[in-house]
């Protein structure tokens, strides 16, 4: 039971951090691979602040996720504003993300290499599934609101949204902003989690784990993402009796789940619509 | 009123655009036309702010647009259409008009982001008034259809509506007639009178098709090689010897 739990707390986690790509590059559609810079800086500053100075875990949580909010417009400012080419800021972006972590790695307040241990343990299944729960609802407000429209109008197509007098600058920087919080949080629960970090955990696997949720969850929806992000979670787990194999078979869903289904699980819809389908259809048949 | 001044705009050596100047006043729809290469959408990605000019000015009701960033050109009250449709492809109808109205809804970030019931209400008066606009141009039965997935005719109107949704006073229809069939012109001439009776806007209209630019436009402004080449209503143009030439070659009295 503890280590199903243990399972499914982190792919909750995960979830988090990929709900905030799924802003960035789902509904946006900016790609990045420097994404796990901000999972980062969530886990070192709400460690730093429950560790050294006690602030309560809630608080220490949306400082990491502000903390990530900052960091983000020191990269989103000067190549957003600068109109880089979307593959010229993945590139940009990675680089970042590798700065980060050689930063925390040579801090003292970070420990350096060594990492952070002895961080009280307060992320557990019912705290992270509330929290994934907030951070859902919050991402689909923002979708619907006319922030999100902009969102999507940039990512449908940039020139357009232009000459409707949306500012692609105020835009992408916005949603890289949200995205930033969202993956600081996740970092904060993870840190509050698994009780220890190091600036290792923050590298370019990370981050091209969140882009492989998002691909395979769908472009343009939340549901699908953040339902991917604790499969990837689990299903290595689950093929721990396929041992040498596993990492072949995750490779395999991938590629599967991107050849019968290109545009993701949920590509460019929701759970919920889902739901409301079949509700309408088991009407249908009762009337 | 729209006046270009002196404008110029160079591509490396290439003079796209040079020493162009020409008025539009309000309540006028203003025909631009010229052969290919002309320079003719420059002047609309210039006027637009899409690019800056080298020289010369660009003004719009007494303002220096030139140079602007194209959302803010939008405020100013200019919206245009594209010579190659550009509409959100993956969205509704209806979601691609909405979102002309980004800039009229009064909620902020935060109660955006807590998704307050004042976002919601708000939002569904503007899907109203992005209804209108739909009825305007005769889509309102296509509303919930995905805007890729429109007739060539459909999806030019589409775009129209989207533009009118920013309530311009001026409004840029680039080709609007590219690829229609002599009918969908006739209903796409029938439907730029309208909005212009309606809305008593200025347009200014790129075309190729003489017919739709002769039947609509009292005057018009013909450019060659980035400058005007004559400018009159459509029968003194059918008479300047400098416009068949540029049009039909230095032996169009032969041909």
């Amino acid at each position: 039971m503890g280590y199903i739990n243990s399972v499914l707390t982190l792919g909750c986690i995960q979830a988090v951090s990929v709900l905030g790509l799924a802003l960035f590059t789902g509904f946006t559609g900016q790609f990045s691979l420097g994404h796990a810079a901000f999972i980062g800086i969530g886990a070192y500053v709400s460690a730093i602040l429950t560790f050294y100075y006690h602030v309560p875990f809630i608080l220490a949580l949306i400082l990491g996720g502000l903390g990530s909010v900052v960091v983000s417009f020191i990269i989103g400012v000067p190549t957003l504003k600068a109109k880089l080419r979307s593959d010229y800021f993945v590139i940009a972006i990675m680089g970042f993300g590798e700065a980060v972590r050689v930063v925390l790695e040579n801090l003292n307040i970070t420990q350096g290499a060594r990492g952070l241990a002895g961080i009280e343990k307060y992320s557990t299944l019912p705290v992270v599934i509330l929290v994934l729960a907030v951070c859902c609802w919050l991402a689909r407000s923002f979708i619907v609101s006319r922030y999100g429209w902009r969102a999507i109008a940039v990512r449908e197509d940039p020139i357009a949204a232009e000459m409707m007098g949306i500012n692609l600058f105020a835009t992408k920087m916005l949603s890289l902003a949200g995205s930033a919080f969202f993956c600081g949080v996740g970092g904060a629960l993870l840190a509050h989690f698994l009780m220890y970090i190091q600036p290792v955990m923050f590298t370019q696997v990370q981050s091209t784990q969140l882009v492989a949720a998002v691909v395979a969850g769908g472009i343009g929806s939340i549901s699908g993402p953040v339902i991917m992000a604790i499969f990837f979670i689990a299903l290595p787990e689950m093929l721990r009796i396929a041992n040498m194999w596993r990492l072949v078979i995750y490779g395999l869903v991938l590629i599967l789940i991107m050849v019968f289904r290109p545009s993701g699980l949920m590509g460019y819809h929701e759970l919920t619509e889902l739901g409301k389908g079949l509700f309408r259809r088991l009407k249908k048949e009762g009337s | 009123m729209l006046e270009l001044n002196n404008v110029t705009k160079t591509f490396g050596g290439i003079k796209a655009v040079s020493g162009f100047s020409m008025k539009a006043h309000p309540g006028e729809i203003l025909g631009l036309i010229g052969p290919n290469g002309a320079g003719k959408t420059t002047m609309f990605n210039l006027i637009t702010g899409v690019y800056k000019p080298d020289g010369g000015t660009i003004s719009f009701d007494g303002e220096n647009i030139g140079g602007m960033a194209p959302h803010h050109v939008v405020e100013k009250g200019i919206a245009r259409t594209f010579q190659n449709i550009r509409l959100f492809n993956k969205l509704t109808v209806l979601d691609n008009v909405k979102i002309a109205f980004h800039n009229k809804l009064h909620y902020q970030l935060p109660s955006a982001v807590l998704g307050l019931p004042l976002v919601g209400r708000q939002n569904k008066e503007i899907i109203k008034e992005a209804m209108t606009y739909l009825e305007l141009v005769g889509l309102q039965d296509h509303a919930k259809r995905v805007a890729g997935s429109l007739p060539y005719g459909l999806s030019r109107r589409l775009e129209i509506a989207r533009a009118l949704a920013l309530k311009p006073k001026l409004i840029l229809l680039d080709e609007p007639a590219a690829g229609m069939n002599p009918e969908e012109i006739v209903d796409l001439k029938e439907l730029i009178c309208m909005v212009h009776r309606e809305f008593a806007l200025m347009i200014v209209l790129i075309e190729h098709r003489m017919d739709l630019i002769m039947s609509i436009c009292p005057r018009i402004v013909v450019l060659n090689f980035g400058t005007k080449l004559a400018e009159g209503t459509p029968e003194e143009l059918q008479n300047n010897e400098e416009v068949l030439k540029a049009y039909l070659g230095e032996d169009y009295k032969n041909a």
